[in-house]
């Protein structure tokens, strides 16, 4: 495939003065102060806290991730965002955000150290550090792929380019504008899918139409691929229900995406937004799941039965790029804009874990053992954004199956919730939570190892890990709290 | 088969990370046990 100039030069030019634009105007006009966003706290009204959520876990997970995994699960990724994302998002604005702002703390991990002691911040550090890491490698190696599908540069290449532009896109951005940045970024990405769409039929039409496509994509995988409701439990029990839970769970504990619930002015303001929280996420993943349902149709109508399936892509490592590739066949001229609309996404959602993490290594690693002056801070603070990328960059070149990947880490975010969720409503014990982690890790390691062994398909890892993890940690804290000594009700801690 | 698809599962992706979890797990259990053992900035042991 010929280098797409007409493609890449749009998508450069808007991500220049977007990031840099929005940068150096905030630089110019706040100055250092610009920095001072995050200590703004308890200041936010309810429109700014509802679009920050939506926008926390607005990435690949909601974009490329959905896309891919309709070649082998059909329509039933778009529950991701339809139930996953929101009903997660649900239960961190009526519980433990509130329970968090109440304790009016302002990391995660200090919420967990009033409710659970110094140990269980530790291990929830250290948790949040991996996660962010982790996902925006994932964020990272989506962006690298879309570029590279779209442009035809290679793949390899496009992680380079991915790395420059995500240090570019934090290191310009900050903290203050990166709320900014986000919200044109969202609007970038709702009119670009939008526009999208319509391109869509359009070009549906000259294969025959909706009728055609739809056989093809049953043909392909199935009833699945056209109905969210499938005939058959393989989606509900091997994705839908694993989505759920483990949203669930990685939601509250993220501190991207609880900040704007830390910084609400109030209790009010955070369960305000819940409507409108609900209809941008519940609607986010639909786009891209058509795109890569009709995508499906592509390889047969261009090679026929010859045609590459998922499972080979997906050892290759090249699903997503191909994904992409038969997306341009499939909307001419719309390239430049789909690929806008999943940099908004990447980017905006990747860079936020890149910040963030770097931020925690120098706010709450370090410190620990040595103190820093503000200088110092600030110049550690750009190096390890750096080294972050640098992981990130590491991270993509393994090409991970997203879907796959996504769930596979939010597994490790399990014990954490449910312990949560016990502490707020039955009893309180640091040892049950404790122990409740170490159980609820090593039968996370071991599945993933053993777990395929398991005549069960939907109980294969990593989305098969969900069932065990879940049972392991409930009954493991259960146990736990009823046979330790250093039980504690609810208490005025936590209960207003 | 069942041996090959474990160490097919065990992605070099998946490997990576939970390396850098271990890392990050013995970092914040150092920093948190030196903690316990006095206020920080308090003592001189914080460096």
């Amino acid at each position: 495939m010929a280098l797409r100039i007409d493609i890449l030069l749009p998508v450069v030019i808007y991500f220049l003065i977007v990031t840099v634009g929005i940068g150096t105007y905030y630089i110019r006009r706040y100055g250092r102060a610009a920095r001072d966003f995050t200590i703004a706290a308890m200041t936010l009204p309810w429109w700014l806290v509802a679009t920050g959520i939506v926008l926390g876990p607005f990435g690949a997970g909601h974009t490329l991730s959905p896309a891919e995994a309709t070649w082998g699960w059909g329509a039933a990724p778009n529950w991701w965002s339809i139930i996953g994302g929101t009903l997660s998002l649900t239960i961190a604005i009526f519980t433990s955000g509130r329970w968090y702002r109440r304790l009016g703390v302002s990391t995660i991990a200090e919420a967990y150290e009033k409710i659970f002691g110094l140990e269980v911040r530790a291990l929830v550090a250290a948790i949040t550090l991996f996660a962010s890491l982790s996902i925006g490698s994932l964020e990272f190696y989506a962006s690298a792929a879309a570029i590279s599908g779209f442009t035809g540069l290679d793949i390899a290449f496009c992680i380079i380019l991915a790395f420059v532009f995500f240090i570019v896109y934090v290191l310009f951005s900050g903290v203050m504008q990166l709320a900014t940045v986000n919200l044109v970024n969202l609007v970038v990405y709702y009119v670009g899918v939008a526009l999208a769409l319509i391109v869509l039929t359009s070009v549906l039409d000259k294969i025959g139409g909706w009728k055609v496509a739809e056989q093809l994509i049953v043909q392909k995988v199935g009833e699945k691929g056209i109905t969210l409701f499938a005939p058959e439990w393989g989606p509900f029990l091997g994705l839908v229900i694993p989505i759920a839970i483990l949203h669930a769970c990685y939601t509250p504990l993220i501190q991207g995406f609880m900040q704007p619930i830390l910084a609400a002015k109030d209790e009010r303001q955070i369960t305000r937004g819940w409507p409108l929280v609900m209809v941008l996420n519940a609607s986010a993943t639909t786009a891209f799941v058509v795109i890569g349902l009709v995508a499906l149709t592509i390889p047969s109508t261009l090679y026929g039965p010859l045609a590459p399936t998922i499972e080979t892509l997906r050892a290759q490592g090249a699903a997503v790029p191909t994904i992409i590739l038969t997306i341009t066949e499939l909307l001419p001229g719309a390239g430049a804009l789909i690929l806008m609309s999943l940099l908004a996404a990447t980017l905006s959602t990747g860079s936020a874990f890149v910040l963030g993490s770097s931020t925690a290594i120098v706010e709450d690693l370090i410190p620990m053992y040595k103190k820093l002056d503000e200088r110092t801070k600030m110049i550690l603070l750009r190096a390890f954004i750096v080294i972050s990328c640098i992981l990130c960059l590491i991270g993509a070149s393994f090409m991970p199956y997203l879907i796959a990947a996504f769930l596979w880490v939010f597994g490790w975010t399990v014990p954490f919730f449910v312990g949560l969720m016990f502490a707020w409503l039955w009893r309180r014990s640091s040892r049950a939570m404790l122990g409740t982690i170490a159980v609820t890790w090593i039968v996370h390691v071991l599945w993933t190892i053993f777990g395929v062994n398991v005549p069960v398909t939907w109980l294969k890892p990593p989305l098969g890990n969900t069932y065990p993890l879940i049972i392991v940690a409930i009954v493991t804290y259960v146990v736990l709290a009823l046979t330790s000594r250093d039980v504690k009700e609810p208490g005025k801690l936590l209960t207003k | 088969m069942d041996v090959e698809l474990n160490l097919a599962w065990l992605t070099a992706w998946e490997g990576f990370w939970f390396y850098i979890l271990l890392i990050f797990l013995i970092l914040f259990y150092g920093g948190i046990r030196r903690a316990k053992k006095g206020p920080l900035g308090s003592t001189s042991q914080s460096g």
